[in-house]
């Protein structure tokens, strides 16, 4: 079999804002394997969801490049691919033809994980964006990727379905890569094994100890103080 | 990217066919009138003109004037809706393209074929409804007609790539375009045919290419009349270096889609 990887090499993305040039991520390097799970920390702005599209291959990096042979999936979280006009069915049926999943199955795999009921008939601008977020990250989990991306899916929804979702993360991680971004802190010390921080040092750090990384990056935010963890 | 070149195409064909009828059910899931009022839209402008022109116009064709009417306007209306349809395709469709199979080609041919279907059945149905009430005859050469009707939507689609291309970094150029369009609805021949310009003016009006490809739609459909600046090849000529400039700028402008 094929080795599966993410090769991210010397990234770097500048955004044009209203005072200029902004550089948002430089001369990021890394490499994701089946048995990678990434966590992503960092404050607003530090370009955690932008490295996460880069990851992605829905964004394209100013200079450097990002080699893949893993499937990979849209930043879990964001909903905004879901069409409003259309049902939950209708848009779970659009996915799974996107990505050549088998229709019937993904159909039946949302219903059942989603919890959404008859909901999954009406459409997606009626939804709260805790159903959203139910029906986006079921999507995510039926059809199958080598790499899931996951933007903040557990801040949404209620208590239970969040329970749900790292259940499932913590299944997944038997087998299959994925990187958290703004996940709550405690998870990623828990799910991930490999942490990158952004915007503490002048590049970003990445580490297997990612249970010191944590704190020192906990450290960072209430002190102001960075130690690289040693 | 992954995978090879052939995999690649297949993976694109499959999202191109997830995209139509994603496009389909999201413009017409209001509502299933949607379709019926799609086709009657136009058809209603058309059926105005026809009075209008029938109480005012001296008849100095022998082209019957629902169909003239007819070719005009869908071809006009094939060019036009081509733009701003495949402009409009990054801004709409944005969010899609944070699946990783989805490029912004992707999006673009599949607005663009369905533009194309869309269009040529909604031709269709003009044609039929102009046969039924004056007795219209089908088109005398249809291969002229085939190829003068897919000559605006090439236009079109041309210049619909270059425009989307550049609003990836600047967003008003749809604003100089739609005047444009505006204009050209008056120049382009839909409400005439040049044979009945004066001569002079031949020299000027033939530099529009959409004029050519309606010249070409009702030369091709009526056995009597013969266009005085005909040539066919000509749209497509223009069209074509557009394309290339436009699909060139496609490639150079992907980084600056901004999705989040």
């Amino acid at each position: 079999m094929d080795k599966k990887y993410i090769r991210v090499q010397n990234v770097s993305k500048t955004y044009k804002t209203k005072a200029g040039w902004n550089p948002v991520l430089k001369e990021v390097s890394l490499e994701i394997t089946p048995d990678d799970r990434l966590g992503i920390l960092g404050r607003n702005g530090a370009g955690k969801s932008t490295l996460l599209r880069m990851i992605g291959g829905s964004e394209t990096p100013d200079s450097g490049t990002v080699e893949r042979s893993m499937t990979v999936s849209w930043p879990v979280g964001f909903n905004g691919h879901l069409q409003p006009g259309m049902s939950g069915r209708a848009n779970t049926k659009f996915c799974a033809r996107v990505y050549g999943a088998d229709v019937d199955g993904v159909v039946d795999f949302v219903r059942e994980f989603s919890e959404l009921g008859t909901y999954l008939e009406e459409p997606v601008k009626s939804y709260s964006s805790g159903m959203k977020a139910r029906l986006g990250f079921a999507l995510s989990m039926a059809i199958e990727f080598d790499c899931l991306l996951i933007d903040e899916v557990t801040a949404v929804g209620d208590a239970a379905f969040r329970k749900k979702c790292n259940d499932a993360l913590e299944t997944l991680s038997e087998n299959r890569a994925f990187v958290l971004v703004n996940h709550g802190l405690h998870e990623i010390d828990r799910l991930c094994n490999k942490v990158i921080v952004l915007g503490v040092e002048d590049r970003p750090v990445i580490s297997t100890k990612v249970h010191k990384s944590i704190k020192a990056y906990q450290r960072a935010l209430t002190e102001g103080v960075w130690e690289r963890p040693q | 990217m992954t995978g090879s070149f052939s995999s690649r195409c297949a993976t694109s064909l499959r999202v191109i066919h997830a995209l139509i009828l994603r496009e389909i059910s999201a413009r017409y899931a209001e509502s299933r009138a949607g379709y019926l009022w799609a086709i009657l839209t136009p058809i209603i402008s058309i059926l105005t003109l026809y009075f209008v022109f029938a109480l005012i116009r001296q008849r100095e064709t022998e082209i019957p004037l629902l169909a003239f009417l007819v070719t005009g306007w869908f071809t006009f209306g094939f060019y036009q809706s081509m733009v701003s349809m495949i402009a409009n395709s990054e801004a709409a469709n944005k969010a899609l393209l944070m699946h990783q199979n989805v490029t912004r080609l992707d999006v673009i041919a599949s607005r663009g074929l369905l533009e194309v279907l869309t269009t040529a059945l909604f031709l269709c149905v003009g044609g039929v409804l102009a046969m039924m009430v004056e007795e219209a005859s089908l088109p005398d050469d249809p291969l002229l007609t085939a190829l003068s009707f897919f000559s605006a939507g090439f236009v079109g689609l041309s210049v619909g790539v270059l425009v989307c291309a550049i609003m990836t970094y600047f967003p008003v150029a749809m604003n100089f375009i739609n005047p444009i369009n505006r204009l050209g609805f008056f120049i382009s021949g839909v409400l005439f045919t040049t044979s009945a310009l004066p001569s002079w003016t031949y020299d000027y009006v033939k530099w529009n290419p959409i004029l050519h490809s309606i010249e070409g739609m009702r030369q091709g459909w009526f056995e009597t009349y013969q266009s005085p600046v005909l040539d066919i090849a000509y749209p497509y000529t223009v069209g074509l270096p557009i394309l290339m400039i436009g699909l060139f700028l496609e490639r150079r402008t992907r980084r600056g889609i901004r999705i989040g």
